[in-house]
This record gives C-alpha cells, structure tokens and sequence, in this order.
C-alpha cells in the first residue's frame, strides 16, 4: 500500500511544470533525517540546533545581491559586511586566543590545507625548508594526513598510549630538524582533554616546529579556554560545529583559519580588519576564488551576537555535563577503556561487551536506533576501539531527549538478535548494498 | 571464529595473509587467504601490480578495496609480475580466494622465508 | 539564553548522576577568559545590519558569476529544515532525500557536459579547477600544466598557491589580442606536461574557437585536457566533450545560487570513465536494498580521506551540498529548453549591449570587455585600463 509521501528514487528525465518539482522535492525531503526533527548525537559533528535568524540574515537582498568583486566597494551594503566579517574576525581571535582569522577557506579541511601551508611558508622563509615532517596523532581525523599529504609534507604518525592520549614518549622519538609541526585537536578524537597539551606544545616548539589545532572539537572548550592559551600557533575551526551553521546535506559550511601574533602576514587573503580588506604580505596566496563561504560567515556572525559571551561559555559547560551525562547513564551497558574517566562534549561508547554476549554490534545498534527515530552516533570511528559508538549530545538537547535516548540506548541492549536484523523497516530503504554500489558503479540515471 | 577458516595444504603461506602457488613453469601464482578475505568483508575492487614491474618481497604489489577499507597485498616473493587475473571479479577474492579470486603471478626464484600450512594455522588462530 | 534549554535544575540532576562538580570536568584545562559581550536579542541583531536589508540594483555578471535571476521555487524548497539541517548521508536509510537529490544532480552535470561521471560537488569553481589538476598529475605521474593566459586571474592565482608546495610547474599560454582566444599551436607541450587547462567562455567573455585543436594536440602529447566551463553557455556552445575535454570543471553560482558577497558558491567536476577512482570528493551511486528497492548511497569511498588519509585523491570532507541541491532545481525548472532559451537570450543582449564598444573580436556569451572602468577592473598591463560586464537577465 501506497504512503502518502511516497516518492520514485529515480530521477524523472525531464519535469513538465514547477509543479512537478516541487512535489517530487518536497517529498524527497520528508525521507530525511534532520537536526530540526530528529535528535543527531554525531560525535564530531556538534549537531547542534541551528538558530532561524542565522538563515534569515543570509537571505537579505543587500547581501544576496552583492558582487563578490563589490565587496570593497563603498557601497551602504558592501561597508556593512565588512564591519560584521570584520567583528567576526575579532570575536573569532578573541575566543580563540589568537590574533587574526583568515575567514577565506570554504571547510575545516580547506582550513587544515591553509594551514598547513601556512607552517610550510614560515619554515621556507626562514630558509628551513629540510622541515617537511607533520607529526599526526593515530587518532586523528582523516582530513589530518590528507590535508598535510595535499601541502607537500611525509605524514609521521604518533602513537597514542593506554590512556588514550597522545603517546609523549612517542613524540619524543619522532621529534628532529625535519619536524615541521604537529597537528592536533583537544579535546581529542576520543573525547578525553589532552591533559598533557601545554607539555606537547612546549616540546614542539623546543624542536622548531608550530603546533596545528584542529578546531573540530572547540565546543567543548569555547568560551572556557582557548588553543591560544594552549600553546597553539595556527588553527581552523568548523563554523558549521561550534557556531551553529547548519550542515545543509554535506555542506556549505566554513572553516576560517587563524594564527597568533607574528603569522598574521602569512594568512590566505583577504583579511576582514577594522571594517577594510588587508592583503597580507606574505600570504601563502588565495586559497579560493572570491571571499569565502559568507553566507556561512554571516551566519556565524548571528549566532555568536545572539548568543553572547557568557552564552558561548554557557553553551560548552552545559556541552561536557550532557556528554557526561549520557556516559554514566550508558556505561554499564556500552563501556569502552575511557567510559570511566570524564569525558569532554563527546563519549567514546563501545558495543564490543554487548557483542560478545549477545551479539549485537555497533551497525546493529545504529540500526535500531534509525528503528526508533533517533540518527546513530558515529560508528566505528576512531578505530582504536573495536565497535565504537562516538556519543555527542550539544548543549541544545533539552533532558526529555537526552532520558529518551538513554532509554532507547538501553532497550536495545535487551533485542533479540532476529528482531535487531529486521531494522529499520519503518524508512523508505533497508539495508542497501554497499558493496553492490561499490563494484558496480551506477552514478548516473 | 565462528566458521572454520581454509589453509588449503598444497600452498606456502606469508605473514601478512597472502597465499603462494608454484606452477609447473616455476612461477608463482599469488592470492589472499581465506582469513584476509574474511577480516574485509566485501570486496569491492583490485589494484593490479603492472605486468612486467620488478617487486622485491615485501613490497607493495597491489590493493584490495572492500566498502569501508582498503589493504596492501605484499609480494610473497622477490620477482617480476608475468601475469595479473585480468578477469577477476572482486566478489571471487571472497568466495573463491584460492581458486577464481587469484590476483597475479609472479616470477619466483626462492621460496625461502615462506611459511607453511601448519606454521600458517599457528599464526591465525 | 535562547537555545540552551537546561535550566539550573536540569543541571544538578545531571551533574548529581554524573557524581561531579562542574568543575571538575574542566580541571585538565587552563582557563582563558574571553572579552565579555551582551547577548543581543534578534531585532537588535538585525538593527545592526538594517544596511543589508537594502537591495542593490545591478544585475551584472563577472568572472563567471552574477546576480542571475533564481525562480522562487528554489528558494521555497532549498530552504526546507530537512535539506538545510540534515547531515551528510553517511547513513543512507536516514538520507534517501539527500541522496536522491545529488544523484540526480550527478546525471544533470553528465547531462550538461556530456561526459562520463561527475561527483557531489566541490568548494567552488576555482577549487574545483585545481583538483582536475591533481588529478592530471596523478594519473599522468608529470609535474609541469599548461594555463591558458585567458583563464580567469583569480583562478590562476588560486592554482598558484597549491601548485608550488608540491614541486608543479605553471606555465602559461598566450593569446591572440585582436580575438582574446588562445593560440592554437602550443609551443610548451612537452613530455613533463600533466595537462592543459583552458577556459570556454574564458575571462573575456569570449569563445575559445581552437579548443578542440587544442586538446587533440595535448591528447596526442599524452597530457590531460582540462575544460573550464560556464553552465549556462554548456547549453548553445560545444559541450566539453564535444570540444575533446577529459576533465570539465566549472563554478556552477549561476545555477540558482546567490552571489552573497562571494559565496558559497558550487565547483563542479566532470569526467571521463577512466578517471573514476581520481575522482575527489563525494560521488552518490545507485544500488538495491534488502527488499529490492531502489536504493543510494554514498560510494567508492576508499578514495577518499576519511579512508585513505594522507593517500586520498583529496582532503575534502564537507562540500557544497545544499548548493547542488539549488542547482538541480534550477535545472529542473528551467528544463533544457528553458536553458537554452536563456542562454541565447543572455548572448544577444549581451552582443547588442556591447556593440561597438567590445575590445576583442572573437564570439562572446554574456560576458565582454571595454575600455575604461566602467565595469569590474581585469589586470591584464598590456592592455591599459580594460574592465568587464555582463548581463543576467
């Protein structure tokens, strides 16, 4: 029997009316999952609820109209978002502690390549170009080597020790004249506080390299610290994380990059400042054709004016109380070799204890969690922990979900195996073949 | 390990899962085994080593994809690739690993250093 | 505070469950306070920025972007909470709608350009032109490119910042002054060259008449022939594939998306076959599911960073999603007929617009030059003060 927002997955060949669209589209998107309906625990993603004012800001005729090439212009329009690209980037060093954000690169990882090419360009110019080792932690998000791999450096990965941490003996060893930076994020991929960050930072500069902060986890710590005040030289973060833009499907989101005082010259242009455009002196040169995401940019802008600072630091306290909230609550169940310590934004949960006494793995809990209506977390990342559940509720979650959610976590656990492998069969598909998508590819109707 | 796993005996093995056929011209005939195809899961595609290209063991000779990962398949031996199972379908490297998944062949002047079905058995269990 | 819904309540119940102090939580870290500012509410944010609310009257087009007109109905369903605040499709049962929508946004691209295979989107149009350069060195294991001079600055100077950290030479192609075309016998082809890039239309505006010479020429050499295409044009000129390109790439802006001070924008990749597994980024493929429905999902991921790491065909992660959504329903609209039909009307008012008064004499779209600053400034010395318009409407 038919439902009512049944829809043809294929692609029609043509369309004979707006009409047509408009009702194939629109029932396309009931077939999504979304932060607006749907709780999205997405450990390192920061599904956080995405204010309207932010999209309405985005739409004003003044700014949707503007030319990029207009936007040094003197016009009523172009002055304006240069003053909030402008307060923007102030805020952004202020939060951050660092002295200047280039707001150019479009995602996290284009700000990771800009950054990474910043470290390059400040080592050739100091005539210390044998420096072309990144260190990376095995931890490390994917976007890490590659992004280093993109900018000409031999990735040298550091082991993680027992605790979860960065290894620093480990680092120790890798430590040379070849070294060129490291690139971290803290809290870590694990959700643990790098307890020993201000050390690394320290024995990385000792040995002539700038240390890389990768801001993806900043909302656990916005507002309260900063990578400035960790020891770190350069860094991006994920607008569409910390500051609420929301994910659009994949994307747009932004990924500005900022350095501390004495790098300023060496960011991708051009630099928002005090209402004007500043081409800096030594730039490692354009990163992308025009000024960046700005309908991203502005959003941002929104969000962190409507928010406050004590709402930013509000926002990550009450980010780490819901995280730990929820690993109590579930590590009875779901522990994993961190599940007993505290925890930042983000639990690392395994489904390994529940595997081997019932069988039920960390796909089949996704799975079921889909069945009741919430999106899984992040499954089987990072891969240190074997059926890994990365667990990130954000600070806009009111308790009543996170209880839900917690409770369904827990029925799950009491499943039969027989009735876990018929879920979902409450969603338009189940189970595709990905393997068949794989070796066949069909990318086109 | 819920399925009994094969080491067929008329093969020498390596450490790192691949499998070693002497053919009757002296050659070797390379695949992975039977424990290699399980840990993937779905195979999905083969990077082939270039017909011709010198490996010395130990080297990288080709890649196998499955949906979610993506492994090296190490020359058993020190050698040059005569020959590559150009018809291969990757779903075979799962179902028949031994026979239909074979990847290439290889010339081979020693097998020294190889294991054999015992001294396999002992490392995957 | 608006969009933290615990109250002091809700905290002590967590944090009694959780056996800690707040503090506690945050001892590993050293503290650094933040200037303090007001939370302001939604009017007086928006008082702030009352300048924006103002529209601006030019309907212009440069460098391949403008203030194209964009049917409301992309806007009604683009701005759809279950498009806009969904996630990436990693989780296919919970993301057919995404999926769907960029798959058919792949076979539009394919459509449009004639080629094989196109994938979720890039960052934009200059971006998207350096990744076909990654992967002409991949696949060709050379280092040297050929940039035609006609190729748009801003692109050039962005290939410039990837190219010098991993040892590629740029060197660049002149062109005829009377026409603005590129000349069609290629001194620098030699056997170090990885590809050829070439605009059509290129930054003047003008049609690239000796494209397909070219790229016979650079094919013969063994080098990738890479195409910079405009969207619009695509539907009254040779298709990239008509022309012999390998890889066409193109800021794909003028399809429904606002200019918005400069992006996001939308970069748009298309290949052949044969470059399948150097594709960068996303790519959408279709399969069946348990039942035998027709099912998408995202694939041959292996290519990419969050497998491969630091061997990925690129870094990307998050892209441009919500723009291709924009761009497939522009195409759905507007139809191919609708298409062509703006297309040529965007090329005569451009021709009667510019009559007399065009500096180059080959064939334009909607694009062209003049003497002067009259419109957007274009850096090219030899030529003194020459700047560029276009039509949109």
């Amino acid at each position: 029997m038919k439902k009512f927002n049944e829809v043809e997955l294929e692609p029609p060949k043509f369309y004979r009316t707006e009409g047509e669209v408009v009702r194939r589209f629109t029932r396309l998107s009931t077939l999504n999952f979304s932060v607006d309906a749907n709780f999205y625990p997405l450990g390192s993603c920061t599904m956080k609820y995405n204010p309207k004012i932010c999209d309405f800001i985005s739409t004003l005729p003044g700014l949707r109209e503007l030319h990029p090439m207009r936007i040094g212009e003197d016009s009523a329009q172009a002055r304006t978002l240069r003053r909030i690209l402008s307060e923007l980037n102030e805020m952004l060093s202020d939060l951050c502690g660092f002295s200047s954000f280039s707001l150019s690169p479009a995602a996290g990882a284009h700000g990771e390549l800009s950054g990474c090419l910043i470290i390059r360009k400040y080592h050739a110019d100091r005539n210390d170009s044998i420096r072309n080792e990144m260190l990376i932690p095995d931890s490390a998000h994917g976007t890490n080597p590659a992004s280093a791999a993109i900018a000409g450096f031999k990735v040298v990965t550091i082991k993680s020790g027992p605790t979860g941490c960065v290894d620093i003996d480990d680092l120790k060893r890798h430590l040379s004249n070849r070294t060129a930076g490291m690139m971290m994020t803290n809290p870590n991929t694990l959700g643990l506080f790098e307890e020993r960050v201000l050390e690394i930072c320290e024995l990385v500069h000792s040995a002539g390299g700038l240390m890389y902060y990768d801001g993806a986890n900043l909302n656990a710590i916005v507002g309260v610290s900063s990578p400035g005040a960790m020891g770190f030289d350069v860094g991006h973060i994920n607008l569409h994380k910390t500051f609420a833009v929301p994910h659009g499907g994949g994307g747009p989101g932004a990924g500005p990059i900022g350095v501390r005082k004495g790098l300023e010259d060496l960011l991708p242009g051009p630099i928002f400042s005090g209402g004007k455009m500043i081409s800096p002196s030594r730039s490692i040169g354009k990163v992308i054709g025009f000024n960046g995401n700005v309908g991203a940019l502005v959003r941002a802008w929104a969000f962190i004016k409507t928010l406050g600072s004590e709402g930013v630091e509000r926002a990550s306290r009450d980010a780490v109380i819901a995280a730990n909230y929820v690993r109590v609550s579930l590590k009875d169940i779901y522990p994993s070799f961190v599940s007993e310590r505290f925890c930042a934004h983000e639990v690392l949960l395994s489904a390994e204890k529940l595997k081997r006494e019932k069988g039920i793995n960390a796909l089949m809990v996704a799975k079921a969690l889909i069945q009741m209506g919430f999106h899984p977390p992040t499954i089987y990342f990072p891969m240190l922990v074997h059926e890994a559940l990365l667990i990130e509720p954000t600070e806009t979650e009111n308790l009543e979900t996170l209880d839900e959610f917690i409770s369904a976590m827990r029925r799950i656990a009491e499943l039969s195996l027989e009735k876990i492998s018929k879920f979902p069969n409450n969603t338009i598909i189940r189970h595709p073949d990905e393997a068949r998508a794989a070796r066949n590819p069909v990318l086109k109707g | 390990m819920a399925k009994e796993l094969l080491v067929p005996d008329n093969l020498l093995y390596t450490r790192e899962h691949e499998w070693v056929l002497l053919l009757q011209n002296g050659n070797a005939r390379v695949g992975i085994t039977d424990y290699a195809q399980h840990e993937l899961g779905d195979i999905v595609h083969v990077e082939m080593p270039e017909v011709e290209k010198r490996l010395e063991k130990g080297d990288t000779a080709a890649e196998i994809e499955s949906v979610k990962s993506v492994a090296s398949v190490y020359a058993p031996v020190t050698g040059t690739v005569v020959a590559c199972n150009e018809s291969l379908d990757p779903a075979d490297v799962n179902g028949n690993p031994y026979d239909k998944g074979w990847l290439f062949e290889m010339s081979c002047d020693t097998t020294d250093g190889l294991l054999n079905p015992t001294e396999y058995r002992g490392i995957i269990s | 505070m608006k969009y933290l819904p615990h109250d002091d309540f809700a905290r002590r119940k967590m944090l009694s469950a959780i056996g800690a102090s707040e503090e506690a939580l945050f001892s590993n870290l050293k503290k650094s306070p933040v200037k303090l500012f007001p939370a302001l509410s939604e009017s007086e944010t928006i008082d702030l920025i009352s300048d924006l609310q103002i529209p601006l009257q030019e309907m212009e087009s440069a460098f391949g972007v403008g203030n194209y007109f964009i049917p409301p109905a992309v806007d009604y369903i683009a701005s759809r909470g279950e498009f806009v605040t969904s996630y990436t499709p990693y989780q296919p049962e919970c993301s057919q709608g995404t999926l769907a929508a960029i798959y058919e946004f792949q076979t539009r691209i394919c459509e449009l350009t004639g080629l094989d295979i196109s994938n979720a989107g890039l960052y934009d149009g200059a971006t998207a032109v350096v990744e076909a350069i990654r992967m002409s060195c991949a696949e060709t294991n050379r280092k040297e490119i050929l940039v035609a001079r006609t190729v748009a600055p801003h692109i050039r100077r962005t290939i410039m910042t990837y190219a010098e950290p991993i040892g590629v030479t740029v060197k660049e192609i002149a062109f005829d002054h009377k026409s603005g075309m590129t000349l069609k016998k290629i001194e620098e082809l030699s056997d170090k060259t990885a590809c050829v890039v070439i605009s059509s239309p290129n930054v003047f505006g003008v049609i690239e008449e000796g494209i397909k010479d070219i790229f016979c020429a650079a094919q013969k050499n063994n080098s990738v022939a890479v195409q910079i295409f405009n969207p619009l044009a695509v539907s009254i000129f040779p298709t990239p594939f008509e022309s012999g390109a390998d890889i066409a790439v193109a800021e794909g802006q003028p399809l429904g998306i606002p200019l918005s001070g400069g992006g996001p924008f939308l970069g748009i990749i298309s290949a052949r076959n044969k470059f399948l597994r150097r594709m960068p980024g996303r790519i959408v493929g279709k399969t069946v599911d348990a039942d035998g429905k027709t099912s998408f999902v995202l694939t041959l991921q292996t290519r990419e960073q969050h497998i491969r790491r630091e061997k990925a065909t690129s870094n990307i992660c998050s892209n441009q999603s919500l723009m291709a959504l924009r761009a497939v329903l522009f195409l759905g609209i507007m139809g191919k007929t609708g298409l062509s039909e703006l297309a040529r009307n965007l090329k005569k008012k451009a021709e009667i617009e510019s009559n007399g008064k065009r500096i180059f004499s080959g064939e334009i779209f909607n694009e062209y030059v003049v003497r002067g600053k009259d419109g957007f400034i274009l850096d090219y010395p030899e030529f003194g003060e020459i700047s560029l318009k276009g039509v949109t409407r």
